[in-house]
């Protein structure tokens, strides 16, 4: 088994059962990246922008994986996602949307933004013991992340 | 001649009574004389003075009258002369021999004249006979110049006569050939007597008669019979004459022909007024025939003289038949027929006489008589001349027109005619029900004028396109007699003679004022109408959103609270009670297991909702290909189970494949499920042909279900089995249903207890197209 990528993942849930189920669910899978929460998508956007709450934090220390959930208050996961895509410093960072919605309209809609991967929450808890244990390896492990951003010079 | 007159010849033919009556005189006279002139002369010679008297009778009358003159001078002398006188008594044998004396010489005497009589009418006999001889040789010198003049004369006259007529005289030998001049047929024919010679005068005939005339004129010679034809002989002047020919042969006292004579009779203009009397007859009959009125002659008494064709055909009987007929048995009414034809005896003619004839087979043709009486030269009335014309046709044109103007009376629309200077002649009941005015008051009247019409386009546009297109359509305003105004719909046409000349125009107006109104009232509420389905699209809009977001709450925010109890309820069992057992963890597991239903109900729901909304895109679909992926998916459910599966013949269709996976997967799934308890599973997927669509099937030979339950088979949430036996949630069928439905087609179940189960669909009419 690869080491494990070092850096932090970014949980964007704002259900407190979710949260917890799928912290438990990511624990039990023997992942040892940190796990970032934010509990909307408000909260998401000055997480990863520095500002609000998280004002002074380092941009350029994005999260190795950020999971989304879509249904969020405030901002929805579909507009973080269009920011995230729309700003070069951390576009590249991969995106999983984690949700209960089998949407098609989601679905189209989040592709579209440039989503890497869209996994249903299954209602068996199992099962999602299973994906999150299946996520983590591939995106935490397997998968080459992106390199750091690189600021054009002069810029 | 009268014969020369003789002296004796008047005694020769005294009747007898004068013969006697002269005896009875001179017997009278002699006893005169002896009574007077014996006293002068003396008794001596009495009978002296009686013998003239006898003399002269039997001179005049012969011997019977001599005799009886005799006789009685005797008796005369016995009475005067002897003694005693005035008695027959006679003394003395002297004066009885005198008596005696005198009778005898008294017979000899009238002997004596008897003869001379005799002797005188020899005489007279042979003399007439002399002068008969001589009358009769006069006569027949007399005769002889009469002959000879009369020969002469006829001969003149004969031969003024050949030269006035035409007829041409001809003689022959006994061999029936020209011996001699024939100057009369040579000055005709300007041939040379040569030329005309044995058989040559047949070259001067037509040349169409030669044959013929030849053959009979050989028979004729060969038999000696009368010679009689007709031919043609050219004239000098080239033109041919038609002759009537008669020859005869002349025979001698032993029998044999001496010679042919004859005559040619110059019959042309007979032939020519014979011929053109055929030609005016045929051209008379033909006049007769070209008609197709039926003609028919009438006689005085009423029977028919003569038809043509078309009375044949009127009547059913042959001409044969009817001439004779009488003429009134023809009709239905023969009565009324007689009385016809006797006014026109009486008057001279009759004129449209209405009479209906039979025909034979029962048929009855109306028709109207014109008759006329026609008469001979002396203008003698000699029969009725009629005509009929067949008027079926007009009587049913009659017929038609008064039916035509009923049911333009019928009409609610106002319909009349106007002229060409607009004024109106004719005026039907719907325009006096529709303007106010009756037909007396509107006729006469210029019809814009009196209904104050206001035009669409300019009253010149109007006559315009009329006198273009012969027609015109469109809406008028038109004023009533109580001044309302009404809308009508009108079209007229322009009526056009044969010559193509208009005559009048034909108009028809619809009131449609009531129309108008309930048009405008129609497009009003059909705006409103428009508005409110607008507005109702709009809410239709928002209800389907509000569903959307209904369904997107469901498939998001319903299913989060079940992954929780189930999340939790797996960690409890997991990690914080690795020790429990029992019914405590049973009861953990079993709000587990309700969760994952719930779970799924909601995702099936879900689906069920989105099939309604989807969009479908039809294209071909392989089926069989189609059917074999669906196995294939559902492989797992054969694990460990010995399922035989018949493929059938599966044509290809046009459907949505996606949604057509949807109905296979569930059909065939149910068809495994349902199949679970058989240690051999039979699973038949196929199609057959049936009323021009194919229709799909699923057999299997599983549990199968109660056809009474086959109308809750299709409904949501409906099942059939237990729960616990065969697990489901009663939406896949609903769903199947549902997408068989949105593709035009059927689905129907067949199926019993514990013998299996078949399901049948079809695709409407979309497997067309594949």
């Amino acid at each position: 088994m690869p080491d494990h990528h070092s850096g932090h993942v970014l949980l964007v849930e704002d259900n407190p059962d979710d949260l917890e189920l799928t912290l438990h669910a990511f624990g039990k899978s023997g992942l040892i990246n940190t796990m970032q929460v934010v509990r909307d998508g408000a909260e998401a956007l000055d997480y990863l922008f520095g500002k609000g709450e998280f004002i002074g934090r380092d941009v350029l220390d994005v999260p190795l994986l950020i999971l989304l959930d879509l249904k969020l208050p405030k901002v929805s996961g579909i507009e973080v996602l269009r920011r995230i895509r729309g700003d070069p410093r951390i576009r590249t960072i991969p995106v999983v949307v984690l949700t209960s919605s089998r949407e098609e309209q989601d679905i189209t809609e989040t592709y579209g933004l440039g989503v890497n991967s869209y996994i249903v929450k299954p209602v068996s808890f199992d099962e999602f013991v299973k994906i999150a244990a299946q996520v983590g390896l591939y995106w935490l492990l397997i998968n080459q992340p992106p390199p750091p951003f690189q600021p054009r010079a002069g810029a | 001649m009268e014969p020369p007159m003789k002296w004796m010849l008047p005694l020769a033919v005294s009747p007898r009574p004068a013969r006697y009556g002269v005896a009875i005189g001179s017997a009278a006279i002699s006893v005169v004389l002896v009574e007077f002139l014996l006293p002068s002369l003396g008794n001596q010679f009495p009978f002296l003075l009686l013998y003239p008297g006898v003399i002269c009778a039997a001179w005049y009358g012969g011997f019977g009258p001599g005799l009886l003159a005799t006789v009685l001078a005797a008796l005369v002398a016995d009475l005067f002369l002897f003694e005693p006188r005035f008695s027959f008594a006679i003394a003395g044998r002297p004066g009885q021999l005198a008596i005696s004396l005198f009778l005898v010489v008294g017979g000899f005497i009238s002997w004596l004249g008897e003869m001379i009589l005799r002797a005188n009418r020899r005489l007279e006999t042979y003399a007439r006979g002399i002068a008969n001889q001589r009358d009769i040789s006069e006569k027949r010198a007399a005769e002889l110049d009469r002959l000879n003049e009369s020969l002469r004369q006829s001969e003149v006259r004969y031969r003024s006569l050949a030269i006035a007529t035409a007829q041409i005289v001809w003689t022959t030998n006994p061999e029936g050939e020209v011996a001699e001049d024939m100057p009369m047929w040579r000055t005709f024919t300007g041939k040379s007597e040569e030329e005309l010679r044995g058989w040559g005068w047949v070259d001067s005939l037509h040349p169409e008669d030669r044959e013929r005339t030849r053959a009979v004129w050989s028979v004729a010679v060969r038999a000696r019979s009368v010679y009689e034809t007709e031919y043609r002989i050219r004239k000098s002047d080239g033109e041919y004459r038609h002759f009537a020919v008669r020859g005869a042969p002349v025979l001698q006292a032993d029998g044999s022909v001496r010679e042919w004579v004859g005559t040619c009779t110059d019959i042309t203009t007979r032939k020519r007024a014979e011929e053109a009397l055929r030609r005016a007859s045929a051209y008379n009959r033909r006049l007769l025939e070209a008609s197709l009125d039926p003609l028919v002659t009438i006689g005085p008494d009423g029977k028919i003289t003569d038809v043509n064709e078309a009375t044949e055909a009127a009547t059913g009987y042959p001409r044969a038949e009817l001439i004779g007929k009488d003429f009134a048995d023809y009709f239905t009414n023969p009565q009324a027929a007689r009385e016809g034809y006797e006014r026109v005896f009486r008057e001279g003619f009759v004129r449209d006489y209405p009479l209906e004839i039979r025909h034979r087979d029962g048929r009855v043709t109306p028709v109207v008589y014109n008759a006329s009486v026609y008469r001979d030269e002396a203008d003698q009335v000699i029969g009725v001349f009629a005509a009929a014309r067949d008027i079926t046709a007009q009587k049913r044109a009659e017929a038609e027109l008064r039916q035509m103007s009923h049911l333009i009376d019928l009409a609610h629309d106002a319909i009349f005619i106007r002229g060409r200077d607009g004024t109106i002649r004719s005026w039907n009941r719907g325009a006096e029900q529709m303007y106010g005015w009756s037909g007396e008051e509107a006729l006469g009247y210029i019809s814009h004028d009196l209904l104050g019409t206001r035009f669409p386009v300019s009253l010149a546009d109007l006559e315009d396109r009329m006198a273009r297109d012969g027609s015109w359509e469109g809406e008028l305003i038109h004023s009533r007699r109580d001044g309302a105004q009404i809308v009508v719909a009108s079209r007229q046409v322009l009526d056009r003679e044969e010559r193509g000349e208009p005559t009048v125009t034909l108009e028809i107006n619809s009131d449609i004022t009531e129309r108008k109104r309930a048009d405008d009232e129609l497009r009003r509420l059909k705006g409103e109408l428009e508005e409110r389905v607008v507005m109702r699209t709009a809410q239709l809009e928002a209800a389907n959103k509000e569903l959307e977001s209904f369904a997107y709450s469901v498939s998001h925010d319903l299913r989060a609270p079940l992954r929780a109890i189930d999340g939790f309820c797996q960690i409890l069992m997991t990690e914080h009670a690795p020790g429990l057992d029992g019914d405590p963890r049973r009861y953990l597991q079993r709000v587990s297991e309700n969760t994952r239903k719930m779970g799924r109900l909601i995702d099936e729901l879900l689906q069920f909702s989105r099939l309604g909304r989807q969009a479908m895109t039809p294209q071909p679909v392989a089926m069989a290909d189609l059917v074999r992926q669906c196995l294939e998916e559902l492989q797992g459910e054969r694990e460990g189970r010995e399922v035989e599966v018949i493929l059938g013949e599966l044509p290809p269709c046009r459907a949505d494949a996606a949604l057509l996976e949807q109905v296979w997967l569930n059909l065939l799934a149910n068809a495994l499920k349902f199949t679970r308890c058989r240690a051999e599973a039979r699973i038949e997927a196929g199609s057959f042909a049936r009323d021009g669509e194919t229709v799909y099937f699923v057999r299997d030979n599983g549990v199968g279900f109660d056809m009474a339950y086959a109308d809750k088979l299709f409904d949501v949430f409906q099942r059939l089995h237990r729960q616990e036996d065969y697990e489901g949630t009663g939406v896949g069928l609903a769903l199947v249903q549902r997408i068989i439905h949105r593709h035009g087609g059927r689905i129907w179940a067949e199926a019993s207890p514990d013998r299996g189960a078949a399901f049948f669909f079809t695709l409407g009419g979309s497997n067309a197209n594949a």
